[in-house]
């Protein structure tokens, strides 16, 4: 068995990153609008969410730790940011599309919009709020996804990887 | 005789052409057609999105609205489909109240607009070329538009004005400056229905 510790493959980055842009295309619309998340919405959000695990775990059977501090500096962005951006957007006086009109906005979807297929079947809620505890749910998910992938390459006879 | 007969007869003609053209019924909106109707839920619950109705009454019809639903063309809506499960926000008008001949006139450019296959602009109230486009932007030189625009459009194409400073409030004006002045976030459909528009009721129309 050779071992493989302290590296990441370039897709453990990609997966979750190439599905959160996916999620957030599709769910465009629905965000944008407030409308209910369709189908596609909700299955592509729910993709985003399993390949943070996955890549999670496969991260920690690797003990990778530049996977560890990517996840943990994106989702304290994601789970942090969505308030702070919302506030932010409130506060902010309003401006022209060439003047920056559109930089909060597009950061408020860059952040809600991938999660929206899932957050916005709960029950009505403030969506920030709901957006924020969904996030927190998956950075706590990934978290215990890495320990078990880490887990396994520790146990006696593993030949996991 | 003859003549006088002829001269009685053209008058009783002319009275009653002119009797016929006075009682004649003006088109007219009724109940809340040509208003402007909000909901909130747009972009995590920043802003609302906006139509305009078509129908006297939210349940006079299927397609009481007009609105433009974020994909696709302005179009017809349901009621269902504006307030996609969000909460109602109210009834609007414009600050100097239209007469029901003045709303009947809305109704024709919400026609006009959807019979243009207008697509949606997140960025831009009202976008059109300015270099094609006249002195005013007719509904067919519009390639695109946002929720609120589709209320700004029609109500500033008929001299009510929404949005805008004492220059560039006219939208449907074709100008660089004032059609960028009408994007971003510097007017959204919460802000045009609570600072430049007029609540007529809380309660759906």
């Amino acid at each position: 068995m050779t071992k493989r510790t302290g590296r990441s493959l370039p897709w453990l980055f990609a997966a979750p990153l190439l599905t959160w842009v996916v999620a957030a295309a599709v769910n465009s619309t629905a965000f944008v609008m407030g409308n209910p998340p369709s189908g596609l919405g909700s299955a592509t959000t729910l993709v985003a969410i399993c390949a943070w695990l996955v890549a999670a775990w496969f991260a920690g059977a690797r003990e990778s730790t530049s996977f560890l501090r990517f996840a943990v500096v994106f989702w304290i962005a994601e789970v942090a940011g969505t308030p702070l951006t919302f506030w932010a957007l409130n506060a902010s006086p309003g401006m022209s599309a060439t003047r920056g009109g559109l930089v909060l906005p597009l950061c408020l979807f860059a952040l809600m919009a991938p999660l929206y297929g899932l957050y916005a079947l709960l029950p009505m809620w403030e969506p920030v709020a709901q957006a924020a505890a969904v996030g927190i749910a998956t950075f706590a998910m990934t978290m215990v996804a890495y320990s078990f992938g880490r887990r396994s390459q520790r146990l006696p006879g593993s030949d996991s990887l | 005789m003859t003549t006088h007969i002829k001269r009685l007869t053209a008058l009783a003609a002319a009275t009653l052409l002119a009797v016929s053209f006075a009682v004649a019924p003006a088109y007219a909106a009724i109940g809340n057609q040509g208003y402007a109707v909000y909901r909130d839920g747009v972009l995590g619950n920043y802003t609302w999105h906006a139509a305009i109705m078509s129908l006297p009454h939210w349940n006079s019809g299927s397609l009481p609205v007009v609105q433009h639903p974020g994909s696709g063309w302005v179009e017809y809506g349901t009621w269902p489909e504006f307030i996609g499960g969000k909460v109602y926000q109210g009834t609007y008008r414009p600050k100097t109240a239209p007469t029901s001949v003045n709303r009947d006139s809305f109704l024709s450019m919400e026609r006009r607009l959807v019979d243009e296959q207008i697509n949606y602009n997140l960025l831009y109230q009202v976008y059109y070329n300015t270099s094609t486009a006249g002195t005013w932007v007719d509904p067919g030189e519009v390639t695109s538009m946002r929720c609120d625009g589709v209320v700004e459009y029609i109500y500033e194409w008929y001299g009510f004005r929404v949005y805008g400073s004492d220059t560039y409030w006219d939208v449907t004006k074709a100008s660089w400056s004032g059609r960028e002045r009408h994007s971003g976030n510097s007017v959204t459909p919460k802000s045009q229905a609570q600072s430049y528009l007029t609540k007529i009721t809380s309660s759906l129309p």
